[in-house]
């Protein structure tokens, strides 16, 4: 599955105040400004308050980031602090790019 | 059924819910328990799963909505496993009473960090609300919260599931595995002391043959059965038969029934008693399953009904068999009055083979049984088995009033042993001995009734014939 960092949808599923979903909204924070993509892209899903949505996209582990939509879809669980697949998705990998 | 079973107490403060599955709420003292955690933990293929599915199905055909949520099954193979034991979940989920929640992770999906159950707590809400649910499922969440970085975490997720499943006053059930090592421990036993009401299941061989068991190992607030109980899954879901049901329920023995032997109902003061239990002992070829046929026939033709159990022959050959004497049992098949079920011992396991008798008693409701011959019983695994087997089946049929003809192949000409042999001796009402003797350069057979309870009968021994128009036993005694 590829994912278009510049084009592409990208959802965070968060639960509320719960303290992975804060770790996952601080850490998507900073790699999106290391990736230069505004967050203004970013759609956020309270499932405490849409659990329907996440129902939908079955979506069950919160925090879930969503990048990308249908078939192509790229899920990546957790808060987000292991970042190295995420480094390599967004192209903000610093050893890969010196 | 009234409870018999001595370990079952009746003392319980506790609210409880049926679980509709045969056996289990008398081990349970009357089911799970209502706005708590019931947790079944066993190893894979020991019934968790369907124990679980069966109970929140039954739970929703009578109408109490019910949600399934599950980290490990596809939806698809959940309707199908329900489907093999005679429900449709389809139906139910049409009728809004059950929901199920396919929780599986996504193989290819990457994992970037801890995660936490807030999500699925919040998806599980909406959907019990949107139900007016209040019994939930939960298979297998180590499926999914084995996916955290240790087990501390994994650990502090269970509990606060716990914690929001008893804050909202669900009736919940777990399904967790364990293992059969380590003496069955696993990583998971922190959580018998969360629930109020514990059940561990494991499944062993034995003599190649497989017996699935369940353990009450505790429930707060309730008396329970706290024996070990071997349970079967069949064709129309869990069959528990808890060892001491079958304990001293014992109905009187009734008025005479015709033995449909000449010569025989007034060496036996009557005839057969209803309601009580035979058994025709001797080697091979002395006419045992004779003399059960002619009763069959005969009692048949009253309009009453035979469930034959035989370990040793097919239909045929017993209609082939029987055609010599002359009798004739196609009418009372053809007119339902008979069952006849063929089964190799050795197929299944005692569990399973009580369960189809029963299963048989209670769908065709006869007014006898044979089973022919007990001597067979020997090749379900053990003595011990078919011990089990015969004593719990022969007092399933006295509790309902049944009259139970046996055979038995003797092995030996101590017909007193071959009686007590199988420890059976105390649940048999009347035993017949016969034999065949060799005088003059021919066999005579010879018939005695070695104990009748209750009954002026002969105590002699008495030849008999099997002609082709029946068995005639003769009055004159030999000895």
């Amino acid at each position: 599955m590829t994912f278009d960092s510049s084009t592409g949808t990208i959802r965070l599923f968060i639960a509320g105040k719960a303290p992975n979903s804060i770790i996952a909204l601080d850490n998507l924070h900073r790699l999106l400004d290391r990736a230069g993509i505004s967050w203004n892209r970013v759609h956020i899903v309270d499932v405490m308050e849409h659990p329907e949505e996440a129902l939908d996209r079955g979506v069950f582990i919160t925090p879930a980031l969503l990048l990308g939509s249908g078939a192509s879809t790229l899920i990546i669980y957790g808060n987000l602090t292991k970042t190295r697949e995420l480094d390599s998705i967004f192209g903000t990998d610093l050893e890969a790019n010196a | 059924m009234p409870d018999a079973d001595n370990t079952l107490c009746r003392s319980s403060s506790v609210d409880k819910l049926p679980t509709g599955i045969p056996g289990l709420d008398e081990v349970l003292n009357g089911g799970i328990p209502l706005g708590s955690l019931t947790l079944l933990s066993g190893g894979p293929g020991t019934g968790k799963t369907m124990i679980g599915l069966e109970l929140l199905a039954r739970a929703a055909g009578a109408g109490t909505p019910c949600v399934l949520l599950t980290f490990e099954e596809r939806e698809s193979a959940l309707r199908r496993y329900a489907a093999g034991i005679g429900l449709d979940l389809a139906s139910l989920e049409k009728e809004n009473l059950f929901r199920i929640i396919g929780a599986r992770i996504d193989p290819q999906a990457i994992l970037a960090g801890d995660f936490d159950l807030k999500g699925i707590t919040a998806i599980l809400s909406s959907t019990l609300d949107r139900l007016g649910g209040k019994l939930v499922l939960i298979d297998a969440p180590d499926a999914f919260l084995g996916l955290l970085s240790d087990r501390a975490s994994e650990r502090a997720e269970l509990r606060i599931l716990h914690e929001w499943l008893v804050d909202r006053e669900l009736t919940s059930i777990m399904t967790v595995k364990r293992s059969a090592h380590n003496g069955g421990d696993s990583y998971y036993d922190f959580l018998d002391y969360m629930a109020d009401c514990v059940v561990h299941l494991d499944q062993r061989v034995q003599e190649q043959i497989t017996t699935r068991r369940l353990r009450v190992i505790k429930y707060r607030g309730s008396s329970y059965g706290r024996n070990e109980y071997p349970f079967g899954i069949t064709r129309h879901g869990v069959w528990i038969i808890p060892v001491t049901q079958t304990s001293l329920q014992q109905k009187a023995l009734g008025e005479s029934l015709p033995t449909g032997v000449a010569g025989m109902d007034e060496l036996m003061g009557g005839g057969y008693r209803r309601g009580s239990c035979t058994l025709f002992t001797g080697g091979s070829g002395t006419g045992k399953t004779t003399f059960v046929c002619s009763f069959v026939e005969r009692i048949t033709s009253q309009g009453e009904k035979v469930l034959y159990i035989d370990f040793e022959e097919s239909w045929d050959a017993l209609l082939s068999c029987m055609s010599s004497p002359g009798l004739k049992l196609e009418p009372a098949m053809d007119a339902e009055l008979m069952k006849f079920l063929s089964i190799m011992p050795e197929a299944q396991g005692v569990e399973e083979h009580l369960i189809q008798a029963f299963m048989a008693i209670k769908e065709f409701e006869p007014h006898h049984l044979v089973v022919d011959a007990i001597s067979a019983c020997r090749r379900m695994g053990s003595k011990h088995a078919a011990f089990d087997y015969m004593l719990r089946l022969i007092n399933h049929c006295k509790q309902r009033g049944i009259t139970s003809l046996l055979t038995n192949l003797a092995s030996t000409r101590d017909y007193g042993s071959e009686i007590s042999g199988m420890d059976l001796s105390s649940v048999i009402d009347t035993a017949i001995i016969l034999r065949n003797e060799e005088s003059g350069g021919e066999y005579i057979r010879e018939m005695g009734i070695l104990k009748s309870r209750g009954r002026n009968h002969s105590s002699a021994i008495h030849p008999f014939l099997i002609t082709d128009s029946g068995i005639k036993v003769q009055g004159g005694a030999l000895q």
